[in-house]
């Protein structure tokens, strides 16, 4: 039985966090490992606890990129094509080049070879070589002594174009069209021709079957803007080709292990001859996954001129640059027998990849399979298309595919709930996938599962069952579930090495050094693998430094995205912890006479369990062990089990487990102006076991908010192939005023193979608010959403609509 | 980051006359700053620098606040903190902006305000690609082009209509407001309502080097007034509708005067005045609303239900958003009327 707890984050309490843990009962009952009655007393396990670099930020002492000052530092500019698409006849820097101040100039030709953060997709350059393919993308750069000069010198810079015609709706991109118009060189083998990047078919069951027997067949065709991740920091990097010969890149990047590859690619070096550095990460959020052009420019005029140089973007180019999630249109629909029972599924989804692969090839796929749950789904049938256009590129962003399909999907359960006549919590009680199953085609196996947990608990808190139906016009009620990978399975490049390294050192000080290169982007990744070592070892938390910045130092990690940390870099710190710990208890053992096996490691001793008057400390078991050999070091790494099944593709969406959750949302409508006002929001999440409650609040609340801009505010706006709205003042993200109160439950069903029974918490939390949002509007004034955001306009046009066809 | 202020110079006079001394010596190239709030990230985009800012932060005339007269130089927390002012006025300004913003904003930079498009508040790159504007270094307007037919121009529009997007201007109006104007050649004082023109570039009745100096409001005791602001969010937003109301009632119910004041609408706050009395300055452009047109009588009617909705669909009827700040037209057009509706049911109770 999964452990359930809340904690209350309301907007009128000043004192955030107060912890308000209801269910603590459960926490008794719960039976832990191995049949043990009680939970294992932990030492840092399931602390509340402000992350490690928690204090440098607040205080302003944390180095970011732009941060960064060397000896004759330059500073770089970027110039931007101001054409959608368009061929480049000509381009003279010469002017830019004599212009006082002006250091070097680089363009397409200085690095025309292809990169992409899928091996599959390596179809982007540095700076447009032939042919420009949106408004922003890098054509020319400028290293200078001074910004404001680089900015002068960018606009000296001629670039003659000859317009092509540019395609800014999706279905166009499906379309033949002559060799000119095609935008990539490459393009799905299945379709030669048109600019389609990436098809995929599946069906399994018999969907059609499934249909013909239904009692409800709820269908909907969906359009989702495009959004941007809206991350503080703004891209800034600084790069040094040093007197060495090597290069040195300081990137705030999720995945500083792509990037060193992309630039050993592009810069024809050896991997061994680069240094990515990653520098505090001001939000990421699936941003700052993919190596990027800018990353290389920066080298490039720092190759030419030996010096370092920094390339901080505005917040327009951070737009520009965008992978952002999809602008989609879906058309999904279930089917459902007389008991409600989901029994089919037929979705189509057309995504607008913009200028570049990215992870889009796995965006194609996740837009289908991540439907796999969390519910049964015995019939299956998806085509999804990812087109390129002449819009900023789409990627990868927080919930990564699954978001979009998944506000169809639970829009439709709400549609058929009311059809069947039953209460849409019900419906979807009826349908959970069990604990400990694999779904029927896909295979991907379910472990650990408290989805039943989640919802009951956010039924009760919310009063579900009296309000639901019940509610006066204009205010509402609503649910959504959802669940995601707590780590891709699969890594990007396939090769044999483990998923995630981490290595241990400890020295006569005392102090333990975790290197690693999974990445703090502002999750907690630093403090979570503190915290396995921590745990393991008995220490104290201010005992461990984690150094996760460097490729010369980490052994490789894939870094930050898909979920993976806490799962992955979390068990190679706890595999590498276990060995020294061993070595330790042998060292206690030398000391004590008593059995290794014997000792227990608890506040900073090693005690022995059949004699607790028998113990050393930490430090006198550290020195005896280091006798005749040094510092201790270990190695510990993750690797998932083999997964999955035979199919083409069907390595997509396969984890070592998932996380579950379940949102019950109130709003207020008003009907007259069609603002929704979200009341109260009860997010229950299933992440295995909350190793930091106060982290997994943290990733909730802003998995909330960050969901709530989707579903209210947020969408990147287009006039032609020119962004309008590439600012914080016109991209409207949700500020204090539109964030409700929200009820955050952990729901703990301590995973059989997580770190300590953890899984994963940082995004799995935003797709469910959104439907839970849209559902609630149902409930309030009785329209279906099919748009979002669900912008004032557009609830009212959904008003209006109803009233004038009637009921 | 490229959003760097241009190089000018900055001048801090401490007295009227030292700024208007100052002003005098630069031509045509110089912008007075009070707060800065809308002037400088205007800079940061480009938009129309002047070699030399005059900063009137430190003139002590311009800070006084009464009843009846609060000085342009009035930060707005202070206005909004302000128990002198009318209650409606210091609710209108703390819907502005953001409380830091509020800290340095003042009174006569909000009603001074550059007018809004999302063609011009834009970056430079942005209005290079798009090849630029009417308002700043270009020659076309993109929000209505200037139709030509025959060679001639049939649209009367080589005007730029950007959106005047301040809270507290309609109020003002509504209220009945004057404003001071310190120039070279004396003072004068004039209708806030006539001070705005229907012009995106001129935008005001204003002699180069002309400082607004006051706003003085009429004896407003009896008067019920009030403030509807739409936005997409509830801090941070310009208005992209504002309407505000001010409504003098009988003790029988019946209405004795009423002045609506419609903003984020035009390039000027838009006065609609039921007791015909004030007009608004030349409107300049046939593409602009005459709100006096089909205006029903309302003067000595009482103000049911029935009567504030014929004033709402009025105002409906003759609002004339533009396509060029968040929200579609039609949609604020529409909430024009439900937020006028809902203004006059709130000040009748
Ligand atoms: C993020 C953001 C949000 C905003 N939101 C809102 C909003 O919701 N509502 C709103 O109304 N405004 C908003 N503003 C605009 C602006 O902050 C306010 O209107 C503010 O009151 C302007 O005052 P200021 O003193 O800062 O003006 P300044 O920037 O100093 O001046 C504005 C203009 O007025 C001129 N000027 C100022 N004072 C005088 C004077 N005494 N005599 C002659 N000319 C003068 C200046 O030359 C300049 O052209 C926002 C601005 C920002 C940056
Ligand atoms: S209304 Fe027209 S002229 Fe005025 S700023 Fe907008 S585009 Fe330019």
């Amino acid at each position: 039985m999964p452990i359930v707890r809340t904690s209350r984050l309301s907007r009128n309490d000043h004192q955030l966090n107060k912890g308000v843990w209801t269910g603590a009962e459960n926490r008794a009952a719960n039976p832990f490992a191995n049949g043990d009655s009680a939970e294992p007393e932990f030492n840092v396990i399931g602390k509340r606890m402000p992350l490690k670099d928690a204090y440098k930020k607040v205080t302003g002492e944390g180095v970011y990129a732009d941060d960064l000052k060397f000896p004759g530092m330059l500073y770089a500019r970027i110039l931007k094509s101001t054409k959608a698409h368009a061929k480049i006849k000509r381009i003279d820097t010469s002017r830019a080049e004599a212009l006082a101040g002006v250091r070097a100039v680089v363009t397409g030709k200085d690095a025309p070879i292809k990169f992409g953060v899928l091996p599959v997709s390596q179809d982007e350059t540095a700076m447009a070589v032939d042919k420009v393919i949106f408004v922003g993308e890098p054509v020319a750069a400028v290293a200078a002594d001074s910004e404001a000069i680089a900015e002068q010198a960018l606009w000296l810079i001629e670039v003659e174009y000859e317009d092509l015609p540019a395609f800014l709706k999706p279905e166009e991109s499906l379309k033949q069209v002559a060799p000119e118009l095609a935008l990539k060189d490459k393009v799905e083998k299945a379709l030669p021709g048109t600019n389609v990047h990436k098809a995929v078919d599946q069906e399994f069951g018999d969907p059609t079957a499934a249909f013909k027997a239904a009692r409800a067949t709820p269908s909907g065709s969906f359009w989702f803007d495009g959004i941007n991740h809206g991350f503080t920091e703004p891209h800034s990097v600084v790069a040094h080709w040093d007197a060495d010969e090597r290069v040195v890149l300081y990137t705030p990047q999720q995945v500083p292990h792509y990037t060193h590859r992309a630039l050993a690619k592009v810069l024809e070096l050896p991997m061994h001859r680069i240094n990515v550095v990653r520098t505090m990460v001001g939000g990421g959020f699936g941003g700052k996954s993919d190596p990027f052009p800018h990353e290389i420019i920066a080298c490039l005029l720092s190759k030419k001129t030996r010096r370092a140089v920094k390339l901080t973007m505005d917040r327009e180019e951070v737009f520009l640059v965008n992978r952002g999630r999809h602008p989609s249109d879906i058309k999904m629909a279930l089917a459902f027998d007389a008991q409600g029972k989901l029994i089919g599924m037929d979705s189509n989804a057309l995504i607008d990849g913009g200028s570049a692969g990215s992870f889009g090839v796995v965006s194609t796929y996740y837009n289908g399979v991540l439907s796999n749950g969390p519910y049964y789904l015995p019939a299956f049938r998806y085509k999804g298309r990812r087109v390129y256009s002449n819009h900023p590129a789409s990627g990868a962003m927080r919930g990564h595919g699954s978001v979009n399909p998944r506000f169809a999907m639970e829009t439709l359960m709400d549609m058929a709930a009311v059809e069947l006549g039953v209460d849409p919590c019900e419906l979807r009680l009826r349908n959970f996938l069990p604990e400990m199953c694999f779904t029927p085609y896909h295979k991907f196996r379910i472990t650990s599962n408290g989805i039943r947990e989640g919802l009951a608990e956010v039924m009760r808190l919310s009063d579900w069952k009296n309000k639901w139906g019940k509610l006066p016009y204009g205010r509402g009620i609503g649910v959504g579930c959802a669940f995601y990978i707590s780590g891709s399975a699969l890594p990007i490049h396939w090769n044999k090495l483990p998923q995630s390294t981490v290595h241990l050192k400890i020295d006569m000080d005392g102090g333990i050094t975790v290197h690693s290169l999974a990445a703090e982007i502002g999750q907690g990744s630093d403090t979570v693998l503190a915290q396995m070592v921590a745990e393991v070892l008995g220490v104290n938390m201010d005992r461990i430094h984690v150094r996760s910045q460097e490729t010369d130092l980490a052994p490789i990690d894939l870094g930050s995205y898909s979920s993976r940390v806490t799962f992955m870099a979390g068990n190679a710190a706890r595999d590498a912890a276990e060995k020294i710990r061993h070595d330790l208890a042998q060292a206690a053992a030398k000391l004590t006479g008593q059995p290794a096996q014997y000792f227990d490691f608890k506040d900073e001793r090693l005690v022995c369990r059949s004699k607790p008057s028998v113990a050393v400390t930490f430090m006198e078991a550290l020195h005896e062990a280091q006798a005749d050999r040094g510092a201790l070091i270990a190695s510990g790494c993750y690797q998932s089990p083999p997964l999955g099944t035979e199919f083409k593709g069907s390595n997509a969406g396969l984890s070592p487990s998932y996380s579950f959750s379940a949102y019950i949302c109130e709003v207020d409508v008003d009907p007259e102006t069609g603002f929704v006002q979200p009341r109260h929001i009860w997010a229950a999440h299933d992440c295995g076991r909350a190793l930091n409650p106060m982290a997994v609040e943290g990733q909730l609340e802003g998995s909330i908010h960050m969901g709530l801009g989707q579903a209210l505010t947020e969408q990147m706006r287009y006039r032609g192939g020119q962004l309008l709205n590439g600012n914080f003042l016109d991209y409207k993200i949700p500020t204090p005023f539109e964030t409700p109160e929200m009820d955050i439950v952990i729901v703990e069903s301590i995973d059989p193979e997580g770190p300590f029974g953890a899984k994963e918490c940082g995004e799995g939390g935003l797709a469910p608010i959104i439907p839970a949002v849209g559902n609630a509007i149902y409930d309030a004034v009785g329209v279906r959403m099919f748009e979002v955001p669900m912008t004032p306009d557009r609830v009212l046009r959904a008003i209006e609509e109803k009233k004038r066809v009637g009921k | 980051m490229t959003m760097l202020l241009p190089q000018f110079e900055l001048h801090k006079p401490t007295s009227l006359k030292e700024a208007l001394d100052l002003a005098r010596g630069f031509g045509d190239d110089f912008d007075y700053l009070s707060g800065g709030t809308d002037l400088l990230p205007n800079y940061k985009c480009g938009l129309n620098a002047s070699a030399n800012v005059i900063s009137l932060a430190h003139i002590a005339e311009l800070k006084a606040i009464s009843p009846t007269e609060i000085g342009a130089g009035v930060c707005l927390r202070d206005l909004e903190r302000s128990k002198e002012v009318p209650a409606s006025v210091a609710y209108t300004a703390s819907q502005i902006a953001s409380p830091l913003i509020r800290e340095s904003a003042t009174l006569g930079g909000n009603l001074m305000l550059d007018t809004r498009c999302h063609f011009f508040n834009q970056s430079y790159f942005w209005r290079r690609t798009l090849g630029y504007c009417l308002k700043a270094d270009g020659d076309v307007c993109h929000v209505i082009p200037k139709i030509m037919k025959d060679g001639k121009s049939v649209t009367n529009s080589f005007t730029c209509v950007a959106t005047h997007s301040s809270d507290l201007a309609p109020l003002l109006v509504a209220l009945g407001a004057s404003c001071t104007l310190a120039g070279p050649a004396g003072t004068r004082t004039l209708k806030l309502s006539e001070f705005y023109k229907g012009d995106g570039i001129a935008r005001f009745d204003l002699q180069r080097g002309e400082i607004f100096t006051k706003v003085s409001l009429p004896n407003t005791s009896g008067i019920r007034s009030g403030y509807k602001k739409l936005a997409p969010r509830r801090s941070i937003d310009f208005p992209v509708l504002g309407v505000a109301a001010a409504l003098g009632l009988g003790k029988d119910g019946r209405v004795e005067s009423l002045r609506i004041g419609l903003g984020a609408c035009e390039t000027i706050p838009v006065l609609y005045d039921f007791s015909g009395k004030d007009k608004q300055a030349e409107r300049g452009n046939a593409i602009f609303t005459e709100p006096t047109k089909g205006m029903p009588e309302v003067i000595g009617k009482k103000l049911d239900d029935a009567l504030i909705q014929t004033i709402a669909d009025h105002v409906t009827r003759t609002a004339q958003p533009k396509l060029n700040v968040p929200m579609e037209p039609a949609y604020r057009k529409k909430m024009a009327g439900v937020f006028a509706r809902r203004l006059l049911t709130e000040l009748r109770s």
